[in-house]
């Protein structure tokens, strides 16, 4: 796990960006940080419509997640229809946040828990359909190898050591 | 409150009267679906605490299949606004109502924000014209009730029977409710203290 300083001196060097939400309603109860391309997704110039949408999505997405509004969550890997999943193997501790658009493909972005109610997401967005989960997997472990050498994610045993005590529509969590 | 710069960017066009991007409006349709969505998981949690209601059991009252209630109950984006009324009909629950805000005044400084409120509310008594006749009118009856008050015996409870006495004490709130309730944003846009109170409130009475 990384202390806060040392969040601060990887957002100070650019190599992790602090999400923002768009709700300028909504209470912050957790934190997103994201890799330098994923922030340019986000916030860099737009490609176009499709982009748009799904940056859209996605930063409605983290904003749920960082405001505490309700979520559902996998914790099993056979489990499907949620927004946030742990994946397979669960001692790789690699989470997908799903990006889901009826007209236009899936999207999925990669990361991993730094502390309890702090999630680095590190790779992607990558199509739902393009994705072959075990090299997503390494690539998200590598990213975090080069960020934070020596440093390791979260392992908790429930959700609560991930997510802390707001509401989590939680799916096959013990 | 605190805006930061980036919200205000955000928030532009919205407040400068202009054309609003897509990308803003897909936020925002985004966002409107995702209060929809908790509010109607927070009836269903209502509901399963009270009840004991399953998802079996409310897929069974509005015809659907217990996948389909799952589908429903696990993203937004699952939802339109025939499945949101069945689920809400399926849960013997009404929409109270759909108050809104206009935006600018959301961004105003606490002060502000009170005095927004105040307004809403109606004229303060300090704006407002007194009938002195009428407050003493109420304050000799005000007084009338003290001299009752005070010839009433003092091992005497309130209430007809013991039993209603005791149902008419406060109850501790129940530490499951108030979690759930807590730091979250209601589930229309209420302001959120607002929204927690009243929750809490609700469980409370419920339970009593």
């Amino acid at each position: 796990m990384l202390t806060a300083d040392e969040i601060k001196s990887l957002c100070d060097q650019n190599k992790l960006f602090k999400v923002i939400p768009n709700d300028w309603r909504a209470p912050i109860e957790r934190s997103i940080y994201v890799s330098p391309d994923l922030h340019n997704f986000l916030r860099g110039p737009s490609s176009g419509e499709s982009q748009d949408r799904y940056r859209s999505k996605l930063q409605r997405l983290f904003d749920r997640f960082i405001s505490g509004q309700a979520i559902t969550v996998a914790f099993a890997p056979h489990l499907m229809g949620t927004e946030i999943k742990r994946l397979s193997p669960r001692a790789r501790e690699v989470w997908e946040f799903k990006i889901r658009d009826k007209r236009r493909p899936q999207l999925r972005v990669f990361g991993r828990f730094a502390d309890a109610k702090i999630f680095f997401a590190l790779t992607g967005p990558e199509i739902r359909q393009n994705c072959h989960y075990p090299a997503e997997i390494n690539l998200c472990e590598d990213y975090w190898r080069k960020l934070a050498p020596g440093k390791t994610p979260v392992y908790g045993r429930t959700l609560r050591d991930y997510f802390g005590s707001t509401k989590i529509l939680s799916r096959g969590n013990p | 409150m605190t805006i930061s710069a980036q919200q205000k960017s955000f928030l532009a066009e919205i407040l400068e009267d202009r054309p609003i991007p897509e990308a803003t409006l897909i936020y925002f349709r985004e966002r409107f679906r995702d209060k929809l969505h908790s509010a109607i998981l927070e009836a269903f949690l209502i509901r399963a605490k009270e009840k004991n209601l399953k998802q079996q059991d409310l897929a069974a009252r509005i015809h659907r299949t217990k996948g389909q209630i799952s589908r429903w109950f696990n993203t937004p984006s699952n939802l339109t606004l025939d499945s949101i009324s069945d689920l809400m009909v399926g849960l013997g629950m009404d929409f109270d109502d759909f108050p809104y805000t206009p935006i600018e005044k959301t961004l105003a400084p606490k002060e502000e924000a009170a005095q927004v409120r105040t307004e809403k509310t109606g004229p303060s008594v300090s704006k407002s014209f007194i009938d002195t006749s009428v407050l003493a009118s109420k304050l000799n009856d005000l007084n009338a009730w003290i001299k009752i008050l005070e010839s009433w015996p003092t091992s005497r409870s309130v209430g007809t029977s013991p039993e209603l006495a005791e149902t008419m004490q406060s109850k501790p709130p129940s530490g499951k409710v108030i979690n759930l309730f807590k730091n979250r944003q209601g589930p229309l846009g209420q302001n959120r203290n607002t929204f927690q109170q009243t929750g809490e409130t609700n469980a409370q009475q419920k339970q009593a």
